[in-house]
């Protein structure tokens, strides 16, 4: 996340593309979320210095930028792993599996969901339809979807990310 | 007009009246959580569902405008039915743990149930607990979790009518959870405004907290002594011990709206040093006398300097009460014999009769006496050197909220940046005494444009006045300040003349800081006037050698006025006061008097209504009210006596000003309808001279503003333990120019003029200009060294900013 | 199999290329439009051709276009939903992902109608790959001239901005899909006003599916007619069927409305996939579900409403003989409670309360009364709530109780027997 920059730092290295998105829009509250999610490419995450920062260069309320990034599932408010496996748990996946998938990734990765592994390789979440229930169970891996999962099919994965570098985030 | 059929009973309402509306109206009583007059339409809690027929579920009645022909069941079985459904389900997670809130007795959601649920639940699981302790968002509100319905009621009320966005809400969802940025409440103006609105024991009072029960308390209903809005509450105490403010939505023009000076500063009435007893100085030091020994001592040294023609000169506060007021201008007329009586210790640039005049022709003319909010009704709002958010917050509440209403717009000259700036349409910082070269701009045919600031201003403002049909022109009294109070005067009257002509209609309200201000005028507690306006020309003889003898009730006028020449001998001074003051610690009699809260009386606020104050205790035993002791000192001078009595008074104010009290019977017995004898405004002004342009180029001297706060109001507020430690001491705010925030971290500015010096931490503001430095009366009047007592308002000072020291000492 | 229109180039690796598209006949539909119709022409040929949204109401689109007022002096905008997010749906990222400038053109169809000149696409969070092929899109549709200024030399110009989701399936309902671009929390507003009148920062604003608009280059290249003659009257034109859950060949379908749904899930669905169905989800799981007694509801919007469910989002999920109705109950009203916004009470105490006894139930601690609780949360959320969320949450949670009451009370007796 954003620790060891200063309120400044961060608000230097968004301003330029702040300063772009905010373009698109007439008002600048509007480029709240554009704002927290190149933040959140950035550092990996939001917390409070981000919410100061966005805030600030769009000169808005700071409770207003917080009460966005808290409403919206996607901004990571804790640190993260380096992949973040998303797993659809919703009614297309359940009924294909989903809940067998979700207790061999616990077992393997040794977290419950929301956590993050003691290596900080992978955070685990359970999550609503993807929307690609014709793939289901179907996960996400950091942003790329993997569907019609078995238990093989996720040691694969998890092998294959094992040794990833966290993906290029933008 | 819309016809309806509501329960049965044909309605005849006013297009786009909500059904909510129609029913309060006939006095049906539909529950709602959500909803408040004040706030925008929210339908979110769902206990207002109505029957509509035709229509297939049932609509919230707060946000369901009436259509014609509709027929409408609010008491349905199905109506009924669904209420306590919303209930029930509202109550499932909601604890029962009554008995240790502090709402309990006065919660919306208890008495809806009491009222119309069903008595049990069928939900048996256990109840969610959202967090075990509460959370105190700052030194005055906390917050309990587990008790928020979710109405937003708070949110909207801090974001739309304070204007402050201190908070939000949190998460979704069940999980929604109200608070600030970091669990605390950044840019909050601590006004509980929330903790008000909150139908339920969610948000709430610290001062407060567990301090009563609401039907222990003992409730007296009187008005804020903080400032001109005049906000009427309800002080509630138990045995004598004040408790807390609350206030009422349907009171006062404040109605539920307090700031945080009203809300939590009335502890002040338990603060400062009070004088106890009658008191000479003696040997250079004060010694405790008798009432008789003291009065005999006022009687006998104003008996003498009567005689050989000396100089008295009468001070009152502006907080004291219309029959104070006007018993002291009597006692000052009439036994002391004296036109030398002011009620306000800051307006030097009254003391010229021009301004008076000037004056005079505002308050008799184009100064309405009528409901601000109706003056809100018009469609531009300009605030002229008015800090209105600071000095009179809940008159900035009710324009915030009036600009919510449509299609207005504002306009703000003032000398202090604004809560408002950001919804005004023009905005300009201008130096007190500087609104009459503005006017003079504004209303001039041909606005020059320049690049200067004001001029571009002017140029704006022009257009925007010119395209209202009704302006509400509301003036500060930071001016009346300056050596140019009478040209601003003028020309604010010239620019009433100006707009009239131009077929406009043009509302005028004062705003001032002191809750009396207008009421002290209207009874005759000013130089070269009488009470009711009249104007007094048969001028006692002219006397401007030093004063003889000073008689100050409630003021505190050394940091000010009294600047005898340093080899005068300084006056007879007598202090007639609740508490010790830096004049009362010089006095050579000290008179002690009943405090705020501890008289009955009369206020006039800003808009001239006329309202009671009540006391909320007794005074001690053996103390004197200040008209008692008038009469005495008349008494031992030999004089007819002078009323005490408060109805008897207002009788004899009735008498010499008619509308007195008439404020809300009002309407044609207008001030405007009575004689005056005032001589007419001469000749159209020419324009001012613009101020001399700025020699740009590195500037170390900027004009030194004072003023109230949010949490400031003179002396009073300088009493309340609770308003003095949401200060945290001294500062001096400004705008330091660009440049990293951490770069201004820890700095301190000195302020020195003439071998006077003023040290305290900076305050960054990027709001204010570049030519200003804002320091809180109350620091410099602590400070003691009388920078306030120029001629020169605002005086001119070096400011220098040093590195960082120790905050916590000032001077 | 019918023909395909919508997906074309769908299995076309480069179906996403402008150039794909263009030679398939893309973009003629704009030119056409641009030629020969002015905007209210346009409104209207959409109205005759009867084109009904495909987003969920099934509102037509030519009459939502049509309350824009004429004489505002707004700026108007156009939004696209494509925060698809209802579970069983995955219509919109197909489209998006595979064919995107289909739903371009039909953006700037939509804009010419109502006059607008800065629309948003509001793409969730997740669709990262449709994001990308959108932005690609929109980069090559201003490269050629059919995005910007004076577009193909006409009046009309339009710029498109993508506005990410972030993760909030309300954020679907149009109301709090504005909410969120403006910045805010994604929760409903207030109708009235509507959108079209007051919508995006208060302006007349129109919000469409990307599935309806991506109807509008086809609807105009071969005209309304063509258009009006495919499916039924009452619901024509081309239109996607998400197939998913316990069927044999799940998969997005091109078919023609009025299809029994019994025969979508055995011929194009290839069946259950293990023994029978026991029921069916027609339309994403805000719809009420069917037991297998009744698949010979025609799938379109009139006939699944009258049969007391909803098109919804055409999202058909197919429940086998092993599914468990209280398990896929309690997800589904787990589901809600999860993605309720928290503002109106029934939604957000109702639903989480409801989830709670579900989850009872299913750990074993069912107690007697327990289905007339939900019952009675069902009747409080149904038709109290502020926006559709909370109905459909009810709804289908009602749906399943009143199809297989006995499945929840064999579970509660089981335990009550066993306790
Ligand atoms: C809770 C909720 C979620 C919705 N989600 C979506 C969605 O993901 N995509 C969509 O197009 N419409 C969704 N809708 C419907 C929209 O509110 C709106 O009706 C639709 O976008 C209009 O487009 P159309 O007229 O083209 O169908 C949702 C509605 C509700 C109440
Ligand atoms: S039904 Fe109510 S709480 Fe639920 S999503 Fe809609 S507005 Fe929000
Ligand atoms: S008062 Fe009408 S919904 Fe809350």
């Amino acid at each position: 996340m954003s620790d060891a920059r200063s309120l400044s730092d961060i608000k230097s290295e968004l301003a330029a593309q702040v300063q772009q998105v905010m373009t698109r829009y007439p008002t600048t509250r509007s480029a709240i979320m554009p704002a927290l999610d190149l933040a959140q490419q950035k550092y990996g995450g939001v917390d409070g210095l981000t919410y100061q920062a966005v805030a600030e260069l769009l000169d808005v309320p700071e409770i207003w930028v917080f009460e966005v990034a808290s409403f919206y599932s996607l901004y990571d408010r804790a640190a993260t792993g380096r992949h973040h496996i998303r797993l659809c748990t919703n009614l297309p996946c359940l009924l294909r599996g989903a809940e067998a998938l979700m207790r061999h990734l616990q077992q393997r990765l040794a977290v419950g969901p929301g956590e993050t592994t003691g290596d900080g390789r992978f955070t685990l979440s359970a999550v609503e339809c993807l929307g690609a229930c014709e793939l289901a169970p179907v996960l996400m891996a950091n942003r790329q979807y993997h569907g019609d999962l078995t238990a093989a099919k996720l040691d694969a994965l998890l092998a294959s990310l094992a040794d990833q570098p966290a993906e290029e985030m933008s | 007009m819309v016809t309806c059929i509501f329960d049965g009973q044909t309605l005849e309402v006013d297009p786009g009246t909500t059904i909510l509306t129609a029913a309060r109206q006939v006095g049906t009583d539909i529950p709602t959580f959500c909803y408040h007059a004040r706030l925008s339409l929210s339908a979110s809690c769902r206990m207002c569902l109505v029957e509509v027929e035709g229509r297939k579920k049932l609509e919230p009645a707060c946000a369901t405008v009436i259509a014609p022909d509709m027929v409408i069941h609010s008491q349905s079985a199905r109506v009924v039915t669904t209420r306590q459904d919303m209930l029930e389900i509202l109550l499932a997670n909601h604890p029962l743990d009554c008995p240790v809130c502090d709402k309990g007795g006065e919660c919306e959601l208890q008495d809806t149930v009491y009222q119309y649920g069903k008595g049990d639940s069928r939900l048996r699981d256990p109840k969610r607990v959202f967090r075990e302790a509460d959370i105190e968002l700052n030194k005055v509100i906390v917050f309990n979790a587990n008790r928020c319905i979710q109405c937003q009621r708070c949110v909207r009320v801090c974001e739309e009518i304070v204007g402050d966005v201190a908070l939000g809400t949190a998460e979704r969802g069940l999980d929604s959870e109200i608070t600030g940025v970091g669990n605390s409440l950044k840019d909050c103006s601590h006004c509980g405004n929330c903790i008000e609105v909150c139908p339920v024991g969610a948000l709430m009072s610290i001062p407060y907290r567990y301090k009563a029960r609401p039907w222990d308390l003992e409730k007296t209903e009187t008005i804020c002594g903080m400032c001109g809005t005049g906000c009427a509450f309800t002080v509630e105490t138990a045995e004598g011990a004040f408790k807390r403010v609350k206030s009422d939505p349907d009171t006062g023009l404040n109605k539920e709206l307090l700031c945080a000076k009203g809300r939590f500063g009335f502890d002040a009435i338990d603060g400062g040093r009070r004088i106890e007893q009658p008191m000479i100085r003696k040997n250079g030091a004060l010694e405790v006398v008798s009432w008789n020994e003291a009065i005999a001592a006022v009687a006998t040294k104003a008996c003498d300097i009567k005689a050989r023609q000396g100089r008295i000169q009468g001070h009152i506060s502006p907080r004291q009460t219309n029959e104070t007021g006007f018993v002291f201008q009597q006692m000052m007329r009439r036994v002391f014999e004296t036109q030398d009586v002011h009620s306000s210790t800051r307006f030097s640039g009254l003391d010229s009769p021009d301004a008076v005049t000037a004056l005079a022709r505002l308050v008799t003319g184009p100064m309405q006496r009528r409901p601000l909010q109706s003056l809100l009704e018009a469609d531009c709002i300009f605030l002229l050197g008015a800090n209105i958010t600071e000095e009179n917050p809940v008159s900035g509440y009710l324009v915030r909220s009036a600009m919510n209403a449509g299609a207005k717009r504002l306009i703000i000259a003032s000398s202090r940046p604004c809560g408002l700036d950001p919804i005004a349409a023009a905005t300009l910082r201008l130096l007190p005494g500087n609104e009459a070269d503005l006017l003079s701009r504004l209303i001039a045919d041909t606005p020059q444009i320049q690049s200067n600031p004001a001029d571009q201003f002017a140029h704006k403002a022009a257009g925007l006045l010119a395209g209202s049909k009704h302006i509400a022109l509301l003036i500060g009294t930071e001016f009346l300040r300056s050596p140019k109070a009478a040209e601003c005067l003028r020309w604010i009257e010239q620019a009433v003349r100006h707009f009239g002509a131009q077929g406009k209609k043009l509302d005028l309200q004062f705003l001032f800081d002191r809750p009396n201000q207008l009421g002290l005028w209207d009874m005759g507690c000013l130089a070269g006037l009488a009470p009711g306006w009249q104007g007094i020309h048969t001028a006692s003889p002219a006397n401007d050698g030093p004063v003889d003898l000073h008689y100050v009730v409630g003021a505190d006028p050394l940091h000010s006025i009294l600047h005898p020449a340093t080899d005068a001998k300084p006056p007879f001074l007598v202090v007639h006061s609740s508490h010790y003051s830096k004049a009362a610690e010089q006095a050579d009699v000290l008179l002690p008097a009943p405090s705020y809260g501890e008289e009955d009386g009369t206020y006039t606020n800003n808009e001239g209504r006329v309202q009671s104050l009540r006391s909320v205790r007794s005074p001690k035993q053996d103390l004197l009210g200040a008209r008692q002791v008038f009469n005495l000192i008349s008494g031992a001078m030999r004089q007819r006596p002078l009323p005490v009595d408060a109805d008897q008074i207002r009788d004899k104010i009735a008498a010499v000003y008619p509308v007195f009290g008439q404020f809300d019977q009002g309407l044609g017995r207008t001030v405007a309808a009575m004689a005056y004898s005032w001589p007419e405004a001469g000749p159209l002004l020419q324009g001012v001279a613009p101020p001399p342009p700025d020699d740009s180029g590195p500037r170390t001297c900027r004009s030194l503003l004072s003023g109230d706060t949010l949490f400031q109001s003179g002396q009073l507020a300088a009493r309340s333990s609770v308003l003095s430690s949401l200060d945290n001491g001294a500062y001096v705010e400004m705008n330091p120019g660009a440049g990293a925030e951490h770069a201004f971290e820890g700095l301190r500015v000195t302020l020195s003029v003439a071998g006077k010096s003023f040290t305290a931490p900076l305050k960054v503001n990027h709001s204010f200009d570049a030519e200003t430095v804002f320091v809180p009366e109350r620091f410099l009047r602590e400070h003691g060294q009388g920078f306030l007592s120029g001629v020169e308002y605002p005086c001119l000072v070096e400011v220098a900013l040093s590195g960082s020291g120790d905050p916590s000492e000032t001077g | 199999m019918s023909e395909q229109v919508l997906l074309k180039n769908i299995d076309d690796p480069n179906g996403h290329k402008i150039e794909t598209y263009e030679a398939s006949g893309g973009y003629q539909g704009l030119r056409i439009v641009l030629r020969d119709f002015s905007p209210d022409e346009v409104i209207e040929e959409v109205k005759s051709a009867n084109l009904r949204g495909r987003g969920g109401a099934g509102f037509p689109t030519g009459l939502k276009w049509g309350f824009v007022p004429k004489d505002s002096p707004l700026p108007r905008y156009l939004c696209c939903n494509a925060d698809e997010g209802e579970p069983g749906t995955f219509k919109d990222r197909i489209l998006m992902e595979r064919d995107p400038h289909q739903l371009i053109e039909g953006m700037v169809i939509a804009a010419y109608a109502i006059g607008c000149r800065t629309a948003y696409l509001y793409i969730r969070g997740e669709y990262h790959l449709s994001i990308d092929h959108c932005q690609q899109a929109i980069a090559a549709a201003h490269a050629r001239g059919y995005l910007g200024a004076n577009i193909l030399d006409s009046d009309h110009s339009l710029e498109i901005h993508i506005h990410k989701g972030a993760g909030a399936y309300i954020c679907g309902e149009e109301t709090a899909m504005l909410e969120s671009i403006e910045g805010r929390r994604g929760l409903p507003k207030l109708k009235p006003p509507f959108p079209a009148v007051a919508g995006l920062y208060d302006c007349p604003t129109v919000v469409n599916n990307v599935e309806t608009l991506a109807c509008l280059p086809h609807l105009f290249r071969r005209g309304g007619e063509w258009f009006a003659s495919i499916g039924p009257d009452h619901s024509p034109g081309p239109k996607l069927f998400g197939l998913s859950g316990q069927l044999k060949r799940p998969g997005l379908y091109e078919l023609p409305m009025g299809m029994a749904l019994g025969e979508m899930l055995e011929v194009h669905g290839g069946g259950a996939l293990t023994g029978k169905f026991k029921a069916a989800i027609p339309g994403g799981v805000s719809a009420p579900m069917f037991p297998r007694s009744a698949f010979d509801v025609k799938m379109d919007f009139s006939s699944l409403a009258a049969a007391g469910s909803m098109l919804g989002s055409a999202g058909v999920i197919g429940l086998d003989e092993t599914a468990s109705i209280p398990v896929v109950a309690r997800r589904i009203t787990e589901f809600f409670s999860h993605e309720s916004c928290g503002k109106c009470t029934p939604c957000r105490e109702g639903l989480t309360w409801a989830a709670k006894i579900l989850r009872r139930i299913e750990a074993g601690q069912g107690q007697v009364g327990d289905v007339d609780q939900l019952e009675m949360l069902c009747g409080g959320i149904f038709g109290n709530s502020f926006c559709a969320l909370g109905d459909g949450a009810a709804w289908a949670l009602g749906a399943a109780l009143k199809h297989f009451r006995p499945e929840f009370d064999a579970l509660i007796t089981a335990q009550s027997q066993a306790g």
